[in-house]
Formats: structure tokens, C-alpha cells, sequence
């Protein structure tokens, strides 16, 4: 149970609505100005505050490392995150303690203005997909043709490894290829560096595989 | 059809808010996807129905208003109860608020 203000408030203003609405629909006043004033708020005010903040709270959850591992071809990337053990990029930044719930959006998120809007939109593509092609696929079927749909971008991993800091400049092998990373030439996903994220995915991609 | 539009409107909220508060309880992706589409659609739609009960009553209580002459009196009652009326004096005063 969740009892963040979002969600109390809400459930408090669905809780309300019910009240009224049921109220109607049990003694069937006739139509004065109180009953269309108390409806307004029973079919208008009450379900309005509880969606704009129902919608809130469900952007939010969409970030989450479990809402992305509800579909179950996801479910190797999320278990891979939450495996302690694992050392893999992406179980990495999962075990940060400031984003690593929400490490599948803080990395495959775009940025920018209209980057929300672009990941969810994504997202439903991602949902088209897995409804036309993937549902009944095995995790093994599933796998074979899952690939990301652009090549990893460096300035996700700038948004927070700036590559100006000395600790950073300080390691040999970011020394010498500081322009390229920073261009881009050089992915820090790459092989020789830090590697894939989700290395066990790893597979020739068949023809006509989707991103 | 009044009281049937209201009931319906009534039981599309109380469906949109049972959709919406699954989706608070069970964040996946089908109950997020319900509640933002489904409920939304059933939500807006039970408060445009309420809207359009609520204008067509207006609407013939606006039509169905009994004519009244300048001092707000009817027909009828004019005629049910002459006594009602205001003194001529009255009548000449109101006249002359109205001319001015």
C-alpha cells in the first residue's frame, strides 16, 4: 500500500465522488439545484482532481524498473538489475541509492525538451510491439531478436559522468580518448571499455529483428 | 431520458474511478494503460452527459418561463388576485423609473 500524498489524495477525492454518485443512484433525488451542484462535484470536481492526480502518480510509475519488468521479455533485464551479485552496467546503476529504482528510465530515457514525450511515445511502440509480436513469445524466442533501436548515446552516460570531473580525466584510458568520447566515435558502452549494459542479451540479432 | 442519462453518467464515473484507483494500486502496465484510456474516456463522457442534462433543463426551464409585465407579475395572477396589485401610484412611479 502506498500512502505517498498523491495517491491518498486521490484515493480521497475517488472515495468522495463515490459518495455523492452512490447517494444518487440510492435515493434518486429530483433534479433541484442542490442535486446538480452535489453532482458536479460527484461526476465533475472529484473524478477531475482524482485523474490529474491518478495521471501523475501512473508517469511517475511508469519510470519504474518493475512497471518495464511487467512484461515478461523484461523480466531477464530486471532480474539482472536487482541481482546483487551481478556486475553488469545496468545492475550497477541499479544499486544507486538515488535512481536505481527507476535505472531502465534515468538510462533509456531521451533528454531534452521533449524527451518525456518522446520516451512514452516510445513506450507505446515498445506496448504495439509486445501485443502484436512478443506476448506469446518465449524469453529465449524473445531475446534472438530484441535489440536497442539507436546505438547508445554517450551524452546519456554525460548527463551525469560530465567528463570534466579530475577523478575522471585522472583514469588513463578516458584521458586518451576524451574527444572521441565526447563526439561520440567512441561509445562508453562499447567493447574494451565499460561494455554492454545487459551483456546476457547479447546475441546476433536475426533479419528483421525489432528494436 | 433525464434520469437515465444521469444514472448512466453516474456509473460511468463510479467505473472510471474503480479503473483509475487500480492503476494507484497495481502500477503495471495494464492497469496504467486502462486507467489513462478507458477511464478517461468513460470519465469524460459521464461529465459531458451531466453537462447536457444540466443544459437542456435550463434550457426548458428558460422556455417554459411565464411572461411577466414590467413589475414582474403574470397573467394570471393579475387576474386571480386584483388586490395584489400594486396602488396606481405605485404603477405611475415604477412607470416613470422605467421611462427615466
Amino acid at each position: 500500500m502506498q500512502t505517498d500524498p498523491l495517491t491518498v489524495t486521490a484515493l480521497g477525492c475517488a472515495a468522495l465522488s463515490s459518495v455523492l454518485v452512490l447517494w444518487y443512484l440510492i435515493r434518486r433525488p429530483a433534479l433541484t439545484r442542490s442535486t446538480k451542484i452535489l453532482l458536479l462535484f460527484g461526476i465533475g470536481v472529484f473524478p477531475i482532481a482524482t485523474a490529474m492526480t491518478a495521471n501523475y502518480h501512473d508517469f511517475e510509475a511508469t519510470k519504474n524498473r518493475t512497471f518495464c519488468g511487467s512484461c515478461h521479455v523484461m523480466k531477464p533485464y530486471q532480474d539482472d538489475s536487482e541481482n546483487p551479485m551481478s556486475t553488469s552496467l545496468a545492475s550497477r546503476h541499479a544499486r544507486n541509492e538515488e535512481f536505481g529504482h527507476e535505472n531502465c528510465y534515468a538510462c533509456h530515457a531521451d533528454y531534452g525538451m521533449f524527451g518525456t514525450v518522446k520516451t512514452k511515445l516510445g513506450g507505446m511502440r515498445h506496448v504495439y510491439l509486445y501485443l502484436t509480436e512478443y506476448r506469446t513469445k518465449s524469453l529465449e524466442e524473445a531475446r534472438e531478436t530484441i535489440h536497442i533501436l539507436h546505438p547508445f548515446q554517450n551524452a546519456t552516460c554525460m548527463r551525469c559522468h560530465s567528463t570534466e570531473n579530475p577523478l575522471w580525466k585522472g583514469v588513463k584510458d578516458h584521458a586518451s580518448v576524451i574527444d572521441r568520447v565526447r563526439d561520440g566515435e567512441v561509445s562508453c558502452a562499447s567493447e574494451g571499455c565499460h561494455g554492454p549494459a545487459h551483456p546476457f542479451s547479447k546475441v546476433p540479432a536475426k533479419k528483421g529483428a525489432n528494436p | 431520458m433525464t434520469r437515465g442519462l444521469l444514472i448512466a453518467a453516474c456509473v460511468m464515473t463510479l467505473i472510471a474511478l474503480a479503473l483509475m484507483c487500480w492503476s494507484l494500486f497495481v502500477p503495471t502496465v495494464w492497469p496504467i494503460m486502462v486507467a489513462m484510456s478507458v477511464a478517461q474516456g468513460f470519465g469524460t463522457l459521464a461529465f459531458g452527459m451531466y453537462g447536457y442534462v444540466v443544459f437542456r433543463d435550463f434550457r426548458r426551464r428558460m422556455v417554459n418561463k411565464p411572461k411577466t409585465d414590467f413589475l414582474g407579475m403574470t397573467k394570471e395572477l393579475q387576474e386571480l388576485d386584483p388586490i395584489a396589485r400594486p396602488s396606481q401610484q405605485t404603477i405611475e412611479v415604477k412607470k416613470e423609473e422605467k421611462a427615466s
